[in-house]
């Protein structure tokens, strides 16, 4: 059998456009396999897990974001009914605070006769002493 | 996503802004005679350092036997001052060293007259209430090392006219 010519560059080049699978080797299995599961991701719309992380992971973390979605809300509406308290709290702790300087402070005038001698001196009409 | 919780921090900013105003708004406001009659004083003594209503009752009684002592003591310091100023006005050295002398041994009298009557006081009320009251009402009283509250009667600088 006559060994066949060496093929014509001309009519190699229209082979390998008639025939796509021209030149191609075949991937090694794990590249062939990460390939696949990428063309799968990128049609499901499923993110690319981390490393690390198993496939439950990757489940549970879509339902904890809804889950924080879900519980806002209340924890809006506490934060406000606690800021809320904590405004009310601090006034009328200020209030007292207020109130007990002042019987502090009458407490001494009525008790210090140099107090006394200094609210007579500055009112006279007002005595600040009583009993 | 940052905006929402930026958002619930400020409402509960305005919130607790609200909590605070409405809170002033609805307290009565305090009169100027807030604590001025002795009733006054003794429901706050007893509501602030737990007195027994016995106790409450002794320290009126106190409190009506010191009276007197601290309304001489009231009348004496007016006299003294009244000579320290006939004496800057006479411009006479004696007399101005006399007045200052008595302004100085009734400070000491009165200071020593005032801390008496506290402790006798603060022995009606508990260990710890007796301490918080004692450090309460000496920060206040006047001529005391450390006194804060009241204003200062310091006598009139020789300058004053």
């Amino acid at each position: 059998m006559h060994p066949s010519p060496a093929p014509d560059p001309a009519l190699r080049a229209l082979l390998r456009r008639a025939d796509p699978a021209d030149g191609l080797t075949s991937p090694p299995p794990a590249a062939f396999a990460a390939a696949v599961h990428a063309r799968i991701r990128s049609e499901t719309g499923l993110a690319r897990p981390a490393p690390g992380i198993d496939s439950v992971s990757v489940t549970h973390v879509p339902r904890a974001r809804a889950l924080a979605r879900q519980l806002l809300p209340l924890a809006a509406a506490l934060a406000l009914l606690a800021s809320l308290g904590a405004g009310s709290a601090f006034a009328y702790a200020k209030h007292e605070r207020e109130r007990s300087e002042r019987y502090v402070s009458a407490f001494a005038r009525s008790i210090d006769p140099w107090l006394m001698h200094a609210d007579r001196s500055t009112s006279p009409a007002t005595p600040a002493h009583r009993h | 996503m940052l905006r929402r919780p930026v958002v619930i921090f400020i409402l509960a900013l305005v919130a607790a802004l609200a909590g605070y105003g409405i809170t002033r708004l609805a307290l009565r406001p305090l009169s100027p005679q807030t604590g001025a009659t002795t009733d006054a004083q003794l429901a706050w003594l007893e509501r602030e350092f737990g007195l027994s209503p016995e106790a409450r009752e002794e320290v009126r009684r106190i409190k009506a036997a010191y009276a007197p002592i601290c309304e001489d003591h009231c009348i004496a310091i007016g006299r003294a001052e009244a000579a320290r100023k006939s004496a800057l006005a006479s411009g006479d050295p004696a007399a101005l060293a006399a007045a200052d002398a008595e302004l100085a041994r009734l400070k000491e009298v009165c200071a020593e007259a005032t801390l008496g009557h506290l402790r006798s006081i603060a022995a009606h009320m508990s260990p710890a209430q007796a301490q918080r009251f004692l450090a309460l009402m000496q920060s206040r009283v006047a001529h005391h090392p450390g006194r804060s509250g009241a204003p200062d009667l310091a006598p009139p600088s020789a300058s004053a006219p």
